[in-house]
């Protein structure tokens, strides 16, 4: 005796026909991978929160204290430098204007700038931030190429004077390595964030002025303001851009953080106008060059470029990243929507019409049936399983125990039972399916209902299930099965899962025609169906799953009937679930692939591979996949974001949650209470059953052999029986 | 009615019209029937086939090669990442 697979015999007496898989020397470094995958997406996160770092535009507020500057500083030009311990300020001579430009490069409004100051030939210095460098590096590029210069005006735009000295050292050497990846030159040239004139400099900004000339930076400030980016008006730009009677100006402009359409026809007015008065355009370091030497573009060196590539390169990943992220949580929002409303919908409609006084499947059926329970070593639990389904109200009830070579004495338990009706057939242990299959075949009636050993039954429970065989196209009946054991929280997450999945699941699923699993623990079949439908195969470890298909596919329908109750045994421990639910994923996949050629046939077969196979792959697979995104976003935007949106967003969610159980729980006239755990649920359970069709997926990605458990009975539901 | 020839047909092969004789050599002549190397035994599909399983390994290692290579060049590029900011700052 034994199990046998492929000609070949893998091993002996199995609840299921599944060999011992060998012990994996990949078991353990699964957790590894899955922990460096984890830190990898946790520092591609907080880069991206880094360089998205949200900034107010300039504004002008109201400086410090200001008795540590000196007042040849404030009283002098805006070229600043501090560079060799000396302070040295330079005013811009006579009729020129350096035109200047922060914030950019930004992908519509730095090219437009551009486009204009080629027009004119003149040439300007651009203050580029670095994270924004590091999305457009071809601007910066485009910039050196026609002759402008770039200066640092650090990597995210934060005020300086507020942090540390390494933070103000990382802003600045960041910029500049993002530049030489760019545009292969380094820059000595600086602008502050949130600076304007040196006479609005104060003794904290002061102290990062002496220490970006240690770092061989020269700090560049304004002498007329545009205001542009409070958009006043492109006349009042021009106006607030013009220095006074003749004199020089540095001329702050912004080419990035907003609409910027003025700026742009503002400089298209404001250089002729300026030329026509006499003046020339020229970049910092053609205005200071000769009063301050060291001020001109040098040559990157390949250690900059490098550094600089792993940073552009780290943000453009970390921008896709969260693009990515953000798009699947589009997705997964838009589909639970969208699930929650069809389910809604849909549920209430079944329950109505199955509520109404003149629904009826048919004249009422008392056909005899046989009821299948495979058992092995369930002898906790058969006694009561058998007692509840010999008992029941339907006219000739025959319960055949198919007993997969149990050595607990399960046979013996219910032969002891001496209840006429019952009749146990010992078969050689060859797995669930095989069981069902020799059940199937020793059956004396033709309307079968398979029913696991540790599962109860109320007394009129196959009657009603055999019910809906009154119409003679259904050829399979899924029962509505409830967690018995519910004294733990464990027992009580899976009752509401359960509760939600037959009152909404099914019901949608039986009214889309597209049920994917008649359940284990209560299902009936009409003989003819399992028969064409190949009966149960070993392929797969959700059996129930692949002959609900194989059903659909033959043309029958297969549908729900909620008033036949019964009641299993859950898993009672984390790790029991996780085994059971494992397989169940698995199973899903694999019968889904077993069934993958109904997409393309025609008939029964084709609109069953048409609606059924992709709602079922939508809804059952690909949604519960990708559904981490919400946490991981929560996690994101607890730690990185608005943390009141981020809070209300997921419970945004839990509400959604919420609601949709107190219905489900309303239709199944189930007493609310257990909802309690609802929110512990989703904080526990569900990111477990993430990670479960995670490992599911992973496993059939990788071929390997998934292990069948015997899960262990606590016999609680037998016990209440 | 035409004459029919009832018996074996004349035959060019040579060696059938040699009279049986013991083997002269060591070696042994003869011919025997070509194997029929045109017909193959059908292998039915096997319903136990488990899905997905790969029972040599081969999918699994690859894709387990893969990933390590991937993590490894990821986490390379993230250690050389840090190493240069922290360098500059430090």
């Amino acid at each position: 005796m034994g199990t046998w697979r492929e000609g070949q015999k893998i091993g002996d007496t199995q609840h299921i026909a599944t060999p011992e898989p060998r012990k994996s020397r990949f078991a353990g470094r699964r957790w590894i991978i899955a922990g460096v995958g984890t830190l990898v997406l946790a520092n591609l996160l907080a880069i991206g929160a880094y360089a998205n770092s949200r900034f107010a535009p300039d504004n002008e507020g109201e400086p410090g204290l200001q008795d540590a500057v000196p007042a040849a500083v404030r009283d002098g030009g805006p070229v600043v430098d501090t560079r060799t311990g000396r302070v040295a300020s330079h005013q811009v001579p006579d009729r020129t204007i350096v035109l200047t430009f922060d914030d950019g490069p930004d992908p519509l409004w730095t090219p437009q700038v551009l486009d204009v100051l080629h027009k004119h030939g003149v040439p300007a210095t651009f203050f580029v931030l670095g994270s924004q460098t590091s999305r457009h590096p071809e601007f910066v590029d485009r910039m050196v190429r026609e002759g402008h210069e770039v200066g640092v005006h650090t990597f995210t735009h934060p005020d300086l004077a507020g942090m540390d000295g390494w933070r103000q050292r990382l802003e600045i050497s960041q910029t500049r390595s993002a530049i030489a990846y760019a545009a292969g030159v380094t820059t000595p040239l600086l602008r502050l964030p949130y600076s304007s004139g040196v006479d609005s400099l104060d003794n904290k900004h002061w102290s990062v002025v002496q220490g970006a000339g240690g770092q061989n930076m020269v700090s560049v400030f304004d002498d007329t303001d545009s205001r542009d980016w409070a958009r006043p008006g492109v006349d009042q730009i021009v106006r607030s851009s013009t220095p006074p009677d003749g004199r020089g100006a540095v001329v702050l402009l912004h080419d990035a953080g907003g609409d910027r359409s003025q700026t742009v026809a503002a400089l298209d007015t404001f250089i002729p106008q300026m030329r026509q008065r006499g003046y020339r355009f020229t970049t910092v370091e053609g205005a200071f060059g000769d009063q301050a030497p060291g001020l001109a573009a040098g040559k990157a060196s390949r250690a900059d470029q490098i550094r600089g590539g792993l940073l552009v390169w780290a943000v453009k990943v970390a921008d896709g990243t969260n693009r990515l992220l953000w798009f699947l949580l589009l997705l997964v929002g838009a589909l639970t929507l969208i699930r929650t409303l069809v389910l809604f919908g849909f549920a209430l409609r079944h329950a109505r019409r199955r509520r109404a006084r003149t629904w009826s499947w048919g004249a009422e059926v008392h056909e005899p049936v046989t009821v299948i329970v495979p058992a092995y070593n369930e002898r906790r639990t058969i006694a009561a399983a058998v007692r509840t389904l010999a008992t029941g109200n339907h006219p000739g009830i025959e319960v055949l125990v198919i007993d997969d070579e149990s050595d607990d004495g399960t046979a013996e338990e219910v032969e002891a039972l001496g209840l006429p009706n019952v009749r146990v057939v010992r078969v050689p242990g060859g797995g669930k399916a095989s069981a069902l299959n020799a059940g199937i075949a020793l059956a004396r009636h033709d309307l079968l209902v398979m029913v696991d050993a540790d599962t109860v039954v109320t007394p009129d429970a196959i009657h009603k299930l055999v019910q809906p065989f009154a119409d003679p196209r259904v050829g399979a009946v899924a029962g509505n099965v409830k967690v018995g054991n519910r004294r733990r929280l464990i027992g009580l997450w899976q009752h509401i899962e359960y509760v939600i999945g037959f009152n909404l699941d099914r019901r949608l699923y039986d009214t889309l025609r597209c049920m994917p699993t008649i359940p284990g623990a209560l299902g009936g079949f009409r003989r003819q169906a399992v028969h064409e439908a190949g009966g149960l195969s070993r392929a797969t470890l959700a059996e129930d799953t692949d002959l609900t298909m194989a059903i659909h596919r033959a043309g029958w329908r297969v549908v729900y009937e909620e008033t036949a109750v019964a009641r299993t045994e859950a898993p009672d421990t984390l790790g029991q679930l996780w085994r059971q639910r494992y397989r169940w994923s698995y199973g899903t996949m694999q019968a889904m692939w077993r069934h993958r050629r109904a997409v393309v046939e025609h008939g029964a077969s084709g609109r069953f591979g048409r609606r059924g196979l992709p709602f079922i792959a939508l809804f059952s697979v690909v949604l519960p996949l990708f559904a981490p995104v919400l946490d991981i976003l929560a996690v994101y935007g607890l730690f990185f974001l608005d943390r009141v949106e981020a809070l209300v967003a997921w419970l945004v969610v839990m509400v959604i949650q919420a609601v949709t159980a107190i219905l489900a729980f309303r239709l199944d006239r189930e007493p609310l209470r257990p909802l309690w755990t609802l929110p512990l649920q989703q904080l526990v359970y569900r990111q477990m059953m993430y990670l479960v069709l995670v490992h599911a997926a992973a496993t059939a990605l990788t071929g390997g052999l998934l292990k069948w458990q015997h899960l262990r009975r606590s016999g609680e539901v037998a016990a209440e029986a | 009615m035409p004459d029919r020839f009832v018996g074996r047909a004349r035959t060019d092969d040579a060696i059938r019209h040699d009279a049986p004789r013991p083997t002269t050599s060591g070696t042994v002549r003869g011919r025997a029937d070509k194997p029929d190397v045109a017909t193959q035994a059908i292998r039915l599909p096997d319903a136990t086939q488990a899905i997905f399983v790969d029972r040599s390994g081969r999918r699994g290692r690859r894709l387990r090669w893969t990933a390590y290579a991937v993590l490894l060049l990821v986490l390379v590029l993230l250690a050389l990442l840090w190493l240069s900011q922290v360098a500059v700052v430090g």
